[in-house]
């Protein structure tokens, strides 16, 4: 991963306002890298290269509309690109029809391909309900559907999820 | 009311079902084994995908480098402010990337996972899992205790979480040459006949294998030989332990004490005392053939005196009906200790062959 360390001559961001953006857009720029990635590590690692990226082009940063905005398209700007020259992944399993739910402790490595495996769609669902901790109203709201048809979806996103899970196993 | 089914139930767990379609489930599972049982299933599953979505202890991690590359800059404020800042942010990468306990990293080189896929460098490994790779090209590794492991194709190597350092390397098969980071805890590195623990330094395991008559699946397991290039590395297993130098190598066998290789001074010796005494087997041998030519010198007069019509004439090199071809005596190794004289006799003669000095077989 090169890392261009060549000073800049703009006015810098100062330390404590780099901090402040880890500090506020962290688990948001982890969360897009997540939805585009699947992987969890290769979702970490995009974060980690998002944030040295928006070092790097601090002076952006200040000239930036809104810095969310701008923060999260660097974020899914960097996972999409990471997405194209990543090898490609061992070709799914059989699905097994009603798989059970995944039990704990689970195999990270089966868990990491079957999340991998989602549709982006279907990884949002997950991830809004499983790591944000959102309430159905909030993810109906994010996903402009009604609560009943979100339900419907994060169970079929479950579904898939278990079959590539379990179907890893056979 | 029927068991509801899985989706049912999922929905219920999650709080999307509203007024009876929830109550009438609150009734089932509370008075339904079977359903709050797969309800506790659900709720495993869910508290698993949190942790496997976002892994706590890992983003914290990252987060923590990250914060640790922008902050740098701080004491440095009014001084020069690019140069902190972007050393900063290198270190906190490097931070980053090599914080123990983290994960190892795949740095060059190509591994085949347990499922058969092949991966390519770079690629990072969580440390938190085990790992079985076998290197289809040479390959790098760093582990996450920032020892670098450089593994020789087709050999195959597993990390897993244990040790003092958080990662216990087990190499199964080929060679890997490791430079272990110096801390105060050993690496302890495992191999199919002993363990090989070091603090700092570098050193080379080969794994040998005795092989049983070609066929792999009888190949029958020897050991290991570890060669040491610097600082001092421990070999032990249940039978004893060694402690290794540079320049040392030392074996490690299972059923037996670790022991040390002999060093290349002594081989030099050894070498030197084994010229001696093929010297002096050739020495005895040309003894013989003095000796032998005697003989030969006593017999063919012997037969002059006797010689007959019809009888064999031995005159000695190139006479008539015979011959006497010597084989000249080589001091050149082992596999030419020997001198042979024969007797060539002429037909009407019975045979009668002698080789004097016998071939010795190594």
């Amino acid at each position: 991963m090169p890392v261009d360390i060549r000073p800049q001559k703009v006015d810098p961001i100062s330390a404590s306002s780099l901090t402040e953006l880890i500090q506020n857009y962290f688990m948001d720029v982890y969360a897009v890298c997540f939805r585009v990635l699947g992987r969890p590590q290769d979702a970490e690692d995009a974060t980690q290269e998002t944030f040295l990226t928006l070092f790097r082009t601090r002076e952006k940063l200040a000239a930036a509309q809104s810095l969310r905005a701008w923060v999260l398209t660097i974020a899914r700007n960097t996972s999409i690109s990471m997405l194209r020259a990543r090898h490609s992944a061992a070709p799914l399993p059989e699905s097994v029809a009603d798989a059970a739910p995944i039990r704990s402790p689970g195999d990270p490595e089966r868990l990491d391909r079957a999340l991998a495996a989602l549709s982006e769609e279907d990884r949002h669902l997950v991830q809004m309900r499983f790591m944000e901790g959102r309430s159905p109203a909030e993810m109906a709201l994010a996903t402009g559907r009604s609560s009943g048809s979100v339900a419907t979806a994060l169970c079929r996103a479950l579904q898939r999820l278990r079959d590539v899970y379990h179907g890893g196993a056979r | 009311m029927t068991h509801p089914d899985l989706d049912r139930l999922t929905a219920w767990v999650h709080g999307f079902l509203e007024g009876a379609e929830a109550s009438e489930v609150d009734e089932h599972v509370a008075g339904c084994p079977s359903c709050r049982e797969a309800v506790q299933g659900l709720r495993d599953e869910a508290q698993l995908l949190t942790r496997a979505i976002a892994h706590p202890e890992r983003l914290a991690a990252l987060k923590e480098g990250l914060i640790h590359a922008a902050s740098g800059k701080r004491s440095y404020r009014g001084l020069m402010w690019q140069i902190p800042v972007a050393a900063a942010v290198l270190i906190g990468l490097v931070t980053v990337l090599l914080s123990p306990g983290a994960r190892h990293s795949l740095v060059d080189g190509q591994v085949a996972l347990e499922d058969g896929r092949v991966v390519s460098a770079p690629l990072d490994l969580a440390a938190s899992q085990s790992w079985q790779l076998r290197a289809v090209d040479k390959v790098s590794l760093r582990l996450s205790d920032r020892s670098t492991v450089d593994l020789g194709a087709g050999s195959r190597i597993s990390l897993a979480p244990g040790g003092a350092r958080g990662v216990l390397p087990d190499l199964a098969l080929g060679e890997a040459s490791f430079k272990v980071s110096p801390d105060s805890r050993r690496l302890s590195i495992v191999s199919p006949a002993g363990r090989v623990e070091a603090a700092d330094g570098s050193f080379s395991v080969r794994i040998v294998i005795e092989d049983k008559g070609g066929d792999p699946m009888k190949n029958v397991l020897a050991g290991a030989i570890v060669t040491v290039f610097a600082g001092s590395v421990a070999l032990s297993n249940a039978n004893g332990s060694v402690e290794a130098q540079p320049g040392q190598s030392a074996a490690l066998a299972r059923a037996e004490a670790p022991m040390f290789l002999t060093s290349p001074q002594d081989k030099q010796e050894e070498l030197l005392r084994r010229l001696e005494q093929l010297a002096a087997r050739v020495a005895k041998l040309e003894d013989e053939v003095v000796q032998l030519e005697q003989k030969n010198k006593q017999l063919k007069q012997v037969l002059n005196s006797n010689a007959g019509p019809g009888g064999a004439v031995w005159t000695g090199v190139g006479g008539p009906g015979g011959a006497v071809r010597q084989a000249g005596v080589s001091g050149q190794g082992p596999g030419a200790p020997g001198s042979v004289i024969i007797i060539e006799e002429n037909e009407e003669k019975k045979p009668e062959r002698k080789n004097p000095a016998p071939q010795e077989k190594k």
